[in-house]
């Protein structure tokens, strides 16, 4: 095995897979090792090790049996998630004990959170980048912030939304997107790399109804699925386009490579140059450094034997949760080097302002008998901007906006209608059907009568206040399979967040309600069953950039500032979460890195 | 038995996940263990049909280190007891890790007892909890593999009544759906019927609910196997309390249908709550294995054919009686229609 290469990069993920793709085309030696497996789309060689099966993606029944305080549940993960037995998150309940989650993890396997996701591929708006300078402005007012802690919060990112637009850009082409960009709020100045999205579903009609009446100039939908031959991949189109229009799209692999994950659209098109190393199966252990240079890459290969590489340059992209715990790991291994200097000037910053989403919605039936076949979706068909205007955020005296968007695939497939009623996420899994012992032969008749080829739901996705107590540290005592500390998440909601998710879930229902779809309606901000566990699996911040040292990890190029060699791609670099998913943005970021350190290398 | 070429980095990608792991970290036992030996789908793109018809299965052997040679071979009733087949080390970044792997073809739908040979000496499977005793009481390793119709884990009167508390669960009480579902193995193409429908019939409840629950609780939800091994005798005792003179698959519905409403209630006359506390409980179980039964890919062992998804089909259609469910649109065939999907 090679020991040293140009580039090292922890992840192959949206944080570390176009990295990897750009310096690997410019020439430089490049390693990329992965915690997960390697999963193949269907090809000459054989089947995916992806398939369009309800079990074979969120598994059979699973007991936790660490000593947790939630020791005995059960829970159903995907197989491309960490058996939680062997690596659980644990987060803090509001009671103060601590239970194992599922949450927090976007997925572990090449190709990271896209392998996994929904591909709704949306960029930030230009004010998403700028809430600092919005929020303090002169006669700035919020609902729900009493103490005045939304302006203070508040961060700009170190450049606008100009700098990122030409990375976003090459994302949507080289990654490959649907879409359209009428109606959209963000500039596309580099011009419109979409290919063009397919026919919505037939229910989705009732959302163009909805926005319309409420004045919501709508788009469709972004989303990582190619629906042509996309030449930057290689790949071939689906054939009809509409066989990609499954409904076995978010929480699972696509085993025809049309969903773009990372593995498909960078890393597949550069697999044979010589210059290029994709380890899967392998974990990081720790990074140790002498000075400012990080040296060696220390990692189990499959069978857990050890080994170490270097680098001239590392990059971590390992999902924010789980870089945060590898650059912790590395700290409490070396405390007066690596620790020092991760936590330079002893800010503590390192784990801190830890965030993910608000969001939550609306869900209801359409009226029988109307029904539609919810088979043939993928995740979204109609976007919003409305809810990311000044304006609006003014009116509605909230610090940040949101995009919204309506969920098609959702509840589409049958025993994701029973495991998903009345879950709450994704630790509550089957337990609202188990509870509805009623719910049993002509009751399930009607109960599927009722809801199969019913349902819609609208989405938003808002910025979550940065708080500095959110926060992802070192579990105490729980360990992982390798003895190695698990991550440990502590957060709760602002109360201008829930303020903020009650104004915007108003606006979801409103859709619905316009749109004639009323019937079990209902809406609101998502929690989890404790309220605190949920992620909406999009896992920011821990690390964020910015240009002042004192107040963060990482400098504007997302090295970490006492290092000279450690950069940080995944969205640990997120002083603040967007109004949108943050995959797309996590892409063009680390294109904008991947520039720096080619011209540094 | 012929070898197919090991699929290196598959294998791997199922052993460093679920077997790979300190001896004294805090969960030493190996994760999912139930995987071994892992049953895949066979396709090699020459011929769908006869291809689909079997699984690859993959016999995985964890060495003690990378560099312990000593010969592992498996030996089994998927082939000539006499011939063993070799394993192989299974290779990382160009050296062999500590795993050893075989893979062989083995039809779906069937049960084998396997050693291994270690140096000669047979040993169980160290990591696949299957275990069956024979009727010479010697013990061997067990696997079986997908779509399969055989009893594992039950013995026919367990099953009779499984049968009958199943059937309360699953919404095809109705005229119409009783005739859907007679019908729907009737009415199958002829060709379609000589294989996977023709399977149906063996099974007393052709959805396949119950052989799914089987399949399930010999492998995946193992841990469970103990709830309807105590539930099912404490019922078939309650039964014949209650119904003299009759044997539970003689009692009738309204008999099952009570018998059901006092287990979500919590409380049911004559059961015996020290030796199982919380009938609801079962029945929660129940109720989950039954519908994921009826409605998760056939290769589990319920769903046969197809039959629980063309029911939500046939069942619940549109305004103008459009099929809302084209499930047949995305699933590999022969057992459905895509063109371009396959496994």
């Amino acid at each position: 095995m090679q020991i040293q290469y140009d580039v090292v990069v922890i992840g192959s993920g949206a944080g570390g897979a176009p990295i990897a793709h750009e310096l690997a085309r410019k020439g430089r030696s490049v390693l990329v090792l992965e915690k997960g497996p390697l999963i193949l789309p269907q090809g000459p060689f054989g089947p995916s090790g992806f398939r369009r099966d309800e079990i074979f993606s969120t598994s059979a029944e699973k007991i936790l049996r660490l000593d947790v305080a939630n020791r005995g549940a059960a829970y159903y993960s995907s197989h491309v998630e960490p058996d939680l037995n062997d690596e659980p998150h644990v987060y803090r309940r509001s009671d103060g004990r601590d239970d194992a989650t599922i949450e927090g993890y976007t997925a572990q396997v090449v190709g990271g959170g896209t392998q996994l996701y929904g591909g709704v591929s949306l960029r930030f708006t230009p004010r998403d980048l700028r809430l600092a300078e919005w929020n303090n402005r002169p006669g700035a007012a919020l609902d729900g912030d009493p103490n005045g802690d939304v302006p203070k919060a508040a961060r700009d990112w170190p450049f606008p939304y100009e700098t990122l637009e030409p990375y976003y850009a090459k994302a949507e082409e080289l990654v490959g997107i649907n879409g359209e960009t009428k109606n959209q709020l963000k500039p596309f100045t580099s011009g419109d790399k979409y290919q063009k999205p397919l026919a919505f579903n037939p229910i989705s009609a009732h959302i163009v109804t909805g926005m319309t009446a409420l004045g919501m100039a709508y788009y469709r939908t972004p989303l990582a699925v190619i629906t042509g031959d996309h030449a930057p991949s290689g790949r071939k189109g689906p054939q009809p386009p509409d066989g990609a229009k499954t409904a076995y799209v978010n929480r699972y692999g696509d085993p025809m490579g049309f969903k773009s994950n990372t593995w498909v659209s960078l890393l597949s098109p550069i697999r044979d140059l010589p210059n290029f190393t994709l380890l899967p199966n392998c974990t990081v252990t720790h990074l140790s450094c002498s000075g400012a240079r990080v040296n060696d890459v220390h990692f189990f290969g499959p069978d857990g034997g050890e080994h170490s590489v270097s680098g001239t340059i590392i990059v971590v992209a390992c999902s924010a949760i789980e870089s945060v715990r590898l650059l912790k790991l590395s700290a409490e291994i070396d405390k007066p080097g690596f620790a020092t200097r991760i936590n330079q000037d002893g800010n503590q910053l390192l784990g801190a302002y830890f965030l993910t989403h608000c969001f939550g919605g609306a869900s209801a039936l359409v009226s029988a008998p109307e029904r539609y076949d919810k088979s043939e979706t993928l995740d979204s068909d109609f976007a919003t901007d409305y809810c990311a205007t000044d304006e609006f955020l003014a009116l509605e005296k909230i610090w940040a906006g949101a995009v919204i968007y309506n969920n098609t695939s959702d509840r589409a497939l049958p025993l994701a209608l029973a495991r998903n009623y009345g879950s709450r996420d994704l630790d509550t899994i089957w337990q609202g059907f188990n509870e509805n012992t009623g719910l049993v032969s002509d009751k399930l008749d009607d109960f599927l009568d009722h809801n199969f080829g019913r349902g819609l739901s609208v989405t938003f996705m808002a910025n979550q206040v940065p708080v500095k107590t959110n926060r992802i540290e070192l579990h105490p005592s729980v360990k992982d399979k390798w003895g190695r500390r698990v991550a440990y998440i502590i957060k709760d909601y602002h109360s201008h967040d829930i303020a903020l998710m009650n104004k915007l879930s108003d606006y979801c229902r409103q859709i619905l309600v316009k749109g004639g779809v009323t019937v079990d309606i209902g809406s609101g901000a998502v929690f989890g069953k404790d309220e605190l566990a949920r992620c909406a699996n999009h896992i920011l911040g821990g690390a964020r950039f910015g240009t002042d040292r004192a107040d963060s990890v990482l400098d504007p190029d997302c090295k970490a500032w006492a290092f000279d060699n450690l950069y940080v791609t995944d969205g640990c670099f997120m002083p603040s979460s967007g109004g949108a998913n943050p995959t797309l943005t996590i892409e063009a970021n680390s294109f904008r890195v991947a520039d720096i350190i080619a011209a540094r290398i | 038995m012929q070898r197919q070429s090991l699929d290196h980095t598959g294998i791997l990608n199922v052993a460093a996940k679920y077997l790979a792991r300190r001896p004294d970290a805090p969960i030493a036992e190996y994760a999912e263990p139930w995987r071994f030996p892992l049953i895949d789908s066979y396709w090699a793109g020459k011929d769908l049909a006869s291809e689909y018809a079997s699984n690859r299965v993959t016999f995985v052997w964890s060495a003690d280190t990378a560099t312990d040679l000593t010969p592992i071979s498996v030996v089994g009733t998927f082939d000539n007891l006499w011939d063993s087949t070799l394993l192989d080390a299974v290779m990382f970044a160009g050296e062999p890790t500590r795993y050893r792997a075989a893979t062989i073809i083995v039809p779906k739908g069937q049960v084998h007892t396997y050693k291994f040979l270690r140096a000669g000496q047979a040993v169980l499977d160290p990591i696949n909890p299957q275990r069956v005793t024979l009727d010479n009481g010697v013990e061997w390793s067990r696997f079986f593999t997908e779509q399969c119709l055989t009893p594992l884990s039950f013995e026919e009167w367990e099953l009779a009544i499984l049968v009958r508390l199943t059937n309360e669960i699953l919404p095809f009480n109705s005229p119409d759906a009783q005739d859907f579902m007679n019908l729907f193995y009737f009415n199958s193409d002829k060709q379609a019927r000589n294989s996977v429908f023709s399977q149906a019939y063996r099974l007393e409840q052709p959805i396949g609910a119950v052989n799914f629950i089987d399949n399930l609780v010999a492998r995946e939800e193992h841990y469970h196997l103990i709830d309807y091994k105590i539930c099912l005798k404490l019922i078939d005792g309650l039964l014949r309390n209650r119904f003299p003179g009759l044997t539970p698959e003689e009692v009738s519905k309204d008999g099952y249908q009570d018998l059901y409403n006092q287990m979500a209630a919590g409380t049911v006359d004559g059961w015996d709550t020290e030796q199982y506390q919380s009938p609801n409980y079962f029945l929660q179980l129940l109720r989950r294995h039954t519908y994921t039964g009826v409605f998760s890919h056939p290769k589990y062992g319920g769903n046969i054919a197809g039959a629980g998804w063309a029911y939500l089909e046939q069942n619940y259609v549109g305004p103008h009686g459009e099929s809302c469910f084209d499930w047949e649109r995305s699933i590999e065939p022969p057992l459905g229609a895509s063109t371009d999907y396959f496994t």
